[in-house]
């Protein structure tokens, strides 16, 4: 059974049509990528999922219920997760703090959830010796990592992530395609991943699915969705030979 | 029953008023629009204007719409000055400051009008009859008040589009970084636009004095109106201001058959706030 | 607001602070008693205000109209329910509470500028309404008849709310209701996000500084004896609340105590003289805070402490 199913997304903005009819699902333990030249409704679909915005129709199933429509501070505790394109820290306080925020409101409706410990969430996001410094201080990939952080902090069952490899150096790349391993195989957690940088993208996930002006046009395996034409021509304007 | 007629007077006195405090409303819009600037003294500012036209005619015989020679240069200045000392030194940071800088400003203002006058309310005993046209009777007083406020409307449109400031005052509501890149320079832009918004509240303020009597807390009943009006018509939309002045205006006249006259400043308020719940940007405003 | 507010010299000056307050009446003369008691009363009003509009960065311009429910509230079930005066005070503040929570949740849909107008504009609403409705007489108000009258115990009553008030906020500050609103302070969307709901915060923390203003109000008309809608619903008590807790320093426990301790002090004194002088230094002070001290005295403070603390660090380092 999948964990999300997002059925028929339909999201009309004043006229303008962001997501037409888009539907797929997301199994348990399993690490989706989502990819779309800009404006594709990347971030529109991520919204909707995650509570900030209703669909003008179509549904969000989570683990066989409805969510759609459901505030976003409902959903997380739910247990789906997401994390900011541009990074949200609560800048005064210090990166503990933040996750302690995240710890502290993200479980009323699950009791007995299980835990990831604070170490460990900081040991596998590398903020571990920068545990007390304020938000605010932190480096921009600093303060991506600790978007993912307070994410995990919510110990949840999906993570919605939002660009994080973006700016990255090569070697914090490869930290966020382990995480892509680590995060199912040992937390039992599913991901949604939308990410430009394409070639850490292609590494960490087992599937894509390809938006383009709202509509799902390619869904398969990484090699399969390099080789689609419709892929290619959606973000060159062109065929490409060979 | 109520007669036709007097439903007709007092639709066509509650547009009138509603003109008057539709351009003070469009004083108080320019400047956020420009500035994001919420000026919570704006009614203040009235007041000040009422008080330069009350003692211009207590001891020179200088009547209000004379007066006005007088308090739209002052009131030009006035914001200027204001600007220049007070309000460019918040206008970066978050709109909070600006709120409680101004109100600051609106409690100096009422303390300095108490202070030197006392709360006695003022007025200039100047009726100048009533204008017939068929059976109406329309108090010419009124009537003065209203063309003024179509003339500064006019006035300011034409300075907005015709003229090389007011379209740069535009440019900058539309989008200020576009404008600078073009080479508008802000600073400027803002002090025009803080001066004339000034000098629309003073000047409206020699007009009331045709119509009522103030105090020196008359003051925050003029922003009050002007911010209803305002959000009514969504902030940073000039025709809106001129729209939800009318609006309030009739709505405020008509209900003042049904219910006691003293209570109608409060149908204003709650209107705002129900406004406000269901519709957060305004009848005419945009997200 | 961290845990070193408990170090021992501090807990020492609240402690002779506490003392002198609770003695005062005692073996000081009625006019002084009388300044104590409003100046507690300000103190009160001051802190409930900083509760949500420190807390909250919401700023609430129609603050007054939980003093005036309150007092209302108050005097309505002591004259009309003959209910003991401490239970009144109580219902006052209840009503206030509930006043608060019902206008609160459409309310704190409105962000910054249009929530402060909103505020602003209910509270002159509710003031026209006062004025002209019967249930409550109207713009003849009520007197608290003689057989009320008690000096000391109305000096006694404003001292508890004054008390209950400033301990309540340095219990919210660092319960968990303190967390999520400096969340949400700091980023409103990340906050929710991550599994708070703001609104319900902010409703609680609304009701909450309702509550106790609306205390402070029943008993401040104990000791006015009359009340009336423009002395119950009267702006300047909103903006001289928002003065001493600015120059104080919002979000602080101890800002609203000196800000309302010097600012009313100044209006004391200057008020016997000069009748409406301190509304000019009032505004003079708040626009003298936005400019240069937006953190208020407590801001100064803390700021002064940090460099000396920062500067210890570095000769240690040394």
């Amino acid at each position: 059974m999948s964990i999300i199913d997002v059925v028929s997304i339909r999201k009309v903005f004043s006229g303008l049509v962001a997501l037409d009819n888009v539907s797929f699902q997301l199994g348990k333990n399993e690490v989706l990528g989502l990819i779309g030249p800009n404006g594709a409704g990347k971030t529109t679909l991520f919204n909707i999922i995650a509570g900030f915005m209703k669909p003008t129709s179509g549904k969000v199933m989570f683990e066989g219920k409805e969510i759609t429509g459901k505030p976003s501070n409902r959903i997380c505790r739910l247990g789906i997760a997401r994390t900011f394109q541009i990074p949200r820290p609560f800048g005064d306080m210090t990166v503990l703090e933040n996750i302690r925020v995240a710890r502290e409101f993200s479980h009323h409706d699950r009791i007995g959830a299980e835990s990831i410990k604070t170490e460990i969430i900081l040991e596998m996001t590398g903020l571990s010796d920068r545990a007390n410094i304020e938000a605010k201080k932190l480096t921009v990939s600093e303060k991506k990592r600790l978007e993912v952080a307070r994410a995990l902090a919510t110990s949840p069952k999906v993570l919605l992530l939002d660009e994080i490899a973006a700016g990255l150096t090569p070697k914090e790349g490869e930290w966020a395609v382990n995480l892509m391993k680590q995060l199912p195989e040992m937390f039992g957690i599913s991901v949604i991943w939308v990410e430009h940088v394409m070639r850490l993208l292609m590494k960490g996930v087992q599937r894509v699915i390809v938006l383009d002006h709202g509509v799902k046009i390619a869904e398969g395996r990484p090699e399969e969705i390099v080789k689609d034409e419709r892929v290619q021509q959606a973000y060159l304007g062109k065929r490409v030979e060979g | 029953m109520v007669s036709g007629l007097l439903v007709a007077e007092l639709v066509i006195l509650g547009l009138m008023y509603g003109l008057l405090y539709g351009v003070l409303a469009l004083g108080l819009n320019i400047v956020w629009g420009v500035m994001r600037v919420v000026n919570i003294a704006h009614g203040d500012f009235v007041i000040v204007g009422s008080y330069t036209s009350y003692w211009a005619y207590i001891l020179a015989g200088i009547n209000p719409i004379l007066s006005l020679l007088l308090t739209i240069p002052f009131g030009f200045a006035l914001g200027a000055a204001t600007y220049f000392g007070l309000i460019k030194r918040v206008q970066g940071s978050e709109e909070l400051m600006s709120l409680f800088l101004t109100f600051g400003l609106s409690t100096l203002i009422g303390g300095m009008l108490l202070f030197l006058y006392s709360p006695t309310q003022r007025a200039i005993p100047l009726l100048l009859g009533n204008f017939r046209y068929s059976e109406l009777s329309i108090p010419v007083n009124i009537l003065i008040a209203s063309i003024y406020a179509v003339i500064v409307a006019v006035a300011l449109r034409l300075f907005l589009r015709r003229t090389f400031w007011g379209k740069a005052i535009r440019a900058v509501i539309e989008d200020k970084v576009s404008a600078m890149l073009v080479g508008v320079n802000p600073s400027m832009v803002s002090f025009l636009t803080f001066g004339i918004g000034i000098a629309i509240a003073c000047s409206v303020g020699s007009i009331v004095m045709l119509l009522q009597s103030v105090s020196p807390t008359s003051g925050p009943y003029f922003t009050l109106i002007s911010f209803v009006i305002v959000v009514l018509g969504g902030l940073g939309n000039p025709a809106g201001a001129l729209v939800g002045g009318i609006v309030l205006g009739v709505v405020e006249s008509v209900s003042s058959i049904a219910v006691n006259a003293a209570v109608t400043p409060a149908i204003g308020f709650i209107i705002l706030f129900i406004v406000l719940i269901v519709r957060p940007q305004g009848i005419m405003g945009s997200k | 607001m961290k845990k070193s507010m408990m170090k021992p010299g501090l807990m020492l000056t609240w402690l002779i602070i506490a003392v002198i307050l609770v003695a005062a009446p005692t073996f000081v003369n009625p006019a002084v008693r009388s300044f104590l008691f409003f100046l507690l009363m300000w103190i009160a009003l001051s802190q409930s205000f900083n509760l949500f509009t420190g807390l909250t960065g919401y700023v609430n311009f129609g603050f007054v109209v939980f003093y005036g429910i309150g007092g209302y509230g108050m005097t309505l079930s002591l004259l009309r329910l003959n209910l003991p005066i401490y239970l009144a005070l109580i219902v006052g503040g209840l009503v206030a509470s509930a006043f608060a929570v019902a206008v609160s949740l459409p309310a704190l849909r409105l962000r910054g500028a249009y929530f402060a107008i909103a505020m602003l504009s209910l509270a002159q609403a509710v003031f026209v309404i006062f004025d002209n409705w019967n249930f409550v007489n109207s713009a003849t108000g009520y007197t608290i008849p003689v057989q009320y009258y008690n000096p000391t115990q109305q000096y006694y009553a404003m001292l508890a709310i004054a008390a209950s008030t400033t301990i309540s906020v340095f219990l919210v500050l660092n319960s968990k209701i303190g967390l999520a609103l400096r969340a949400i302070k700091q980023n409103e969307e990340a906050a929710v996000s991550l599994g708070i709901n703001s609104t319900l915060y902010k409703s609680i923390t609304l009701a909450i500084s309702a509550f106790f203003a609306g205390l402070a109000g029943g008993a401040a008309i104990w000791g006015i004896t009359i009340i009336d809608p423009p002395s119950a619903f009267d702006t300047s008590v909103t903006l001289t609340v928002i003065s001493m807790t600015m120059l104080g320093g919002f979000g602080t426990l101890l800002g609203p105590v000196i800000g309302a301790g010097i600012l009313y002090s100044v209006e004391y004194y200057l008020g016997l003289t000069y009748p409406y002088l301190h509304l000019i230094i009032f505004g003079a002070i708040i626009i003298a805070t936005v400019l240069a001290m937006p953190q208020g005295i407590m801001g100064v403070i803390s700021n002064l402490m940090k460099k000396e603390a920062r500067q210890i660090e570095v000769k240690v380092k040394e």
